[in-house]
């Protein structure tokens, strides 16, 4: 079974590989950047061997328990194509859970993520070789460390993936999301403004070694204190912190174990019903003038009914929701709340809806060949869908921004506004157009909107940074300007005005070169958006 | 019945909709004699459809090798083959969904490569297996394609209206079309292809899926539609269906005509059944093969 499921792993692979010269470059592309983010982490760790035991132990820990919560959080976003592997596919084959469980892991090794999850572990193995007892501990935790983060996605999505796409079940994990990144936020900003306000760098090293010692003790940094543990000759904590990762590893594995059990009997998706929609609602009286209009009063349905789309409507959502707690938890804790990193909100979530915008097409599957035959002309399709995700995106950039501005000081509102104002025209601007040259494979429409894989992932990572890229440039004349209104007065009049310019000439741009090359590339569009089964 | 009168309703909208200058251009039969490349010649000034030549491969694979077809205002066409024959690729080709590698297709006279909008404005199109907007509900839906195909808001709803309840589908049109059966979601699709009254109607597999009353429904509304001057080209794998719909079809295989012309035409007195295996080329299993699937 495990050489079966390897195989077909493999073959799925060498034909990614094979399948056009985009998908190389775009993988190839992912690939270097990911070594390059990585690489980074592990030299630090190698070096950790020269340093001091606190510090050592203290970023082993954090370094860890990130890799963790990466493995917890990249599959959300990298959503692809592949789920060749997805358990519901072996639902009618006579297979029990226990016997699919070893080959499903050793062919979900076979991946970047994977690879550089090793990377990183090896890596902390070498920083540990200070002497073979604290060797072998290293070398123990890594094992659990790098075993239990690989387990994560594929419990994660084995457990989704029976009630996905049904309502409850979306409610839920919205809210899971809401609670998991506020806790993460509040920590971070209760740790940055702990730093901040602690003078040298004992402090910080204490404040690093107060963190390390919390996280060591939860179930995604267990594993990584364990050769600090050796090496301070701490044996009760050696065994309490070893306890906790295999406790942790033996509940994944029991978990993912129910879950493909469940997921092998329930295949299918339970059905979504919606219900019945009400009759003559707002948006078919606001939204009927003009193929425009109409495109763009069926987006904001889709924002609320499509799960693929209410999942990025919701993770745009979570940043005012972020920006009040983390501001109400440093203020509980007597912190100052306010400076940069909160103003900044607005710009990056305003650059973040270029990729939404531009994958926006692929969501559509199909079901686009009724643009098609309709003669919808590819200005009314690019403009359609810009104006229905502006009204939702736009009014919580604006939330956002005015958050900022209120609780850090009317004198950055000028500044701020004109980055946001910029950078989010731009990023419309450039996802239009770019959206129209690239299609992303997205998952189906009805299928789980986690869907995670190699299919679709490299590719969406490059359009999305590529977006991202290019609106950051097309921008940058209006934030220089803002940033100089601070000083200069004439900077403080004409901030506001560039920014609007850039971002109407952006958007302007983009609708009516994307639409032209719409016009001319219908059927290759139609082809690219459809599901390859 | 009731659904018969608002169907005549509908149809009645269409006439005035179409100016009739371009219905004589429809039914003056004059004009040159055209040659298509397999020796055929038609005359006819303006065919409802006209295929010529129609090219396209797939990597090594030629799914539709010099395919042409000639349809007639008025007629009631069934394009026949078996399974990969390259039916849905033609009909994609036609319906401006798939660009060919050669050859044209006009409809009333309007090249769809090269004057896309007005020969799209004619045609309804109901594809197979590809999705629609099933997040909208049936009502949604229809109201979508109308207002893209530009009529009027209260026009776009008056249409929904009667189409959704000549259809049978009245009670369910505020139910999402994902959470239809498949037989609901053909008879939806063949709602939207019929809103902004065509004039040629390319359905592909129109009755897969649907139960003998809904079948009965859609080929009662087909008929009133072509009596009422329109024309269908239909794709199917039933050669009954074809039979007792059709008046003209064209045999595909190996993504070329075959046969093509009349019903009795291409029967030659046999069954159309038969006369489809003859052309197609029928196997037969041999007796050795699969022994293991007896049981015994």
């Amino acid at each position: 079974m495990v050489a079966l499921l390897v195989g077909l792993r493999f073959r799925l692979l060498r034909r990614s590989l094979a399948g056009g010269t985009r998908q190389r470059a775009a993988l190839t592309a992912v690939a270097i950047i990911s070594l390059l983010f990585t690489a980074p982490f592990c030299l630090v760790l190698i070096v950790l061997s020269r340093t001091d035991l606190v510090v050592a132990r203290a970023l082993t820990v954090l370094i860890g328990f990130a890799l963790m919560i990466a493995w917890i959080w990249l599959p959300l976003f990298l959503t692809g194509t592949d789920d060749a592997l997805s358990p519901s596919r072996f639902a009618l084959l006579p297979v029990r859970a226990s016997r699919l469980i070893p080959g499903l892991y050793v062919a979900g090794l076979l991946g970047l993520g994977s690879f550089l999850t090793i990377l990183v572990g090896i890596s902390s193995v070498i920083g540990w070789a200070r002497s073979l007892p604290v060797f072998i501990a290293g070398l123990a935790g890594m094992i659990l460390g790098v075993v239990t983060a690989t387990l994560l996605p594929h419990v994660l999505t084995t457990a989704f993936s029976g009630a996905l796409g049904s309502r409850r079940f979306r409610d839920i994990t919205g809210l899971a999301m809401v609670v998991f990144a506020v806790g993460i936020t509040v920590v971070l900003q209760l740790a940055s403004s702990a730093i901040s306000r602690s003078s040298g760098s004992e402090a910080v090293v204490a404040a690093l070694d107060h963190a390390a010692t919390v996280l060591s003790w939860t179930p995604f940094g267990a594993a990584w204190v364990l050769p600090a543990d050796v090496a301070q000759g701490d044996v009760g904590a050696a065994l309490g912190h070893g306890t906790v990762a295999l406790v942790t590893l033996g509940a994944l594995l029991l978990g993912w174990w129910a879950a493909l059990r469940r997921a092998l009997t329930t295949p299918l998706d339970v059905p979504d019903v919606v219900g019945r929609v009400t009759r003559d609602s707002l948006v078919d009286r606001w939204f009927s003038g003009s193929s425009t209009a109409v495109v763009a009063g069926r987006l904001l349905r889709y924002y609320r009914r499509d799960p693929r789309r209410l999942l990025s409507v919701f993770s745009m959502m979570l940043a005012p929701v972020l920006v009040g707690v983390s501001v109400a938890g440093v203020t509980a804790a007597g912190g100052h709340a306010g400076g940069i990193s909160l103003l900044l909100v607005a710009p990056l979530l305003g650059m973040l809806l270029g990729p939404t915008l531009a994958f926006d097409i692929s969501y559509d599957d199909s079901a686009l060949w009724t643009h098609i035959t309709t003669s919808v002309k590819g200005w009314e399709d690019r403009l359609g869908r810009l104006l229905g995700f502006s009204t939702v995106a736009l009014p919580i950039v604006t939330l956002v921004l005015l958050m900022g501005v209120v609780v850090t000081g009317s004198d950055h509102l000028i500044p701020f506004a004109a980055a946001t104002i910029a950078v989010t025209g731009a990023a419309l601007g450039v996802g239009s157009h770019l959206g129209s040259i690239i299609q992303v494979p997205v998952p189906p429409p009805g299928s789980n909107p986690f869907g995670k894989g190699s299919g679709g992932g490299p590719l969406s990572v490059v359009v999305s940074l590529l977006t991202i890229v290019l609106a950051l440039l097309v921008s940058a004349p209006a934030i220089v300007v803002g940033a100089l209104s601070y000083s200069a007065v004439w900077a403080r009049y004409a901030a506001l005005p560039i920014a609007l310019a850039t971002a109407g000439a952006t958007i302007a741009w983009g609708v009516v070169m994307g639409g032209r090359r719409l016009d001319r590339h219908w059927p290759e569009v139609l082809r690219e958006v459809t599901y390859k089964r | 019945m009731g659904t018969t009168l608002s169907q005549a309703g509908l149809f009645r909208l269409s006439w005035r909709a179409f100016p009739s200058r371009e219905w004589e251009k429809v039914f003056t039969r004059q004009g040159p004699d055209y040659h298509l490349a397999d020796g055929r010649v038609f005359n006819s000034a303006v065919p409802a459809l006209r295929v010529t030549d129609l090219v396209k491969s797939f990597g090594d694979k030629r799914a539709v090798d010099g395919l042409s077809l000639l349809v007639e205002p008025g007629s009631m066409y069934g394009l026949v083959g078996p399974n990969g024959a390259g039916k849905t690729t033609t009909l994609s080709m036609i319906t401006g969904l798939l660009r060919p590698d050669a050859g044209n297709v006009e409809v009333l006279g309007h090249d769809v490569w090269s004057d896309p909008v007005a020969a799209k404005a004619l045609i309804g199109v109901l594809p197979d297996g590809l999705h629609v907007f099933d997040r909208l509900s049936g009502r949604e839906l229809i109201r979508y394609v109308a207002l893209l195909r530009g009529l009027e808001r209260r026009v776009a709803e008056t249409r929904a209206d009667e189409l959704l309840s000549a259809l049978g589908l009245a009670e369910d049109a505020e139910l999402l079309v994902c959470d239809y059966s498949a037989g609901m979601t053909k008879k939806i699709g063949l709602a939207c292809a019929l809103v902004h009254a065509p004039r040629l109607l390319i359905l592909d597999e129109p009755f897969e899926a649907v139960d003998p009353v809904s079948g009965d429904m859609i080929r009662q509304i087909l008929k009133a539609f072509v009596t009422s001057g329109g024309t269908v080209l239909l794709s199917s794998h039933v050669m009954e269906v074809v039979e007792a719909l059709c008046d003209s079809l064209a045999v595909v295989a190996h993504g070329r005509v075959q046969a093509a012309g009349t019903l009795d035409d291409v029967r030659q007195g046999d069954s159309l059944t038969d006369k489809f295996l003859d052309l197609v080329g029928a196997r037969h299993l041999e007796s050795e093969s699969l022994a293991w699937l007896h049981s015994s």
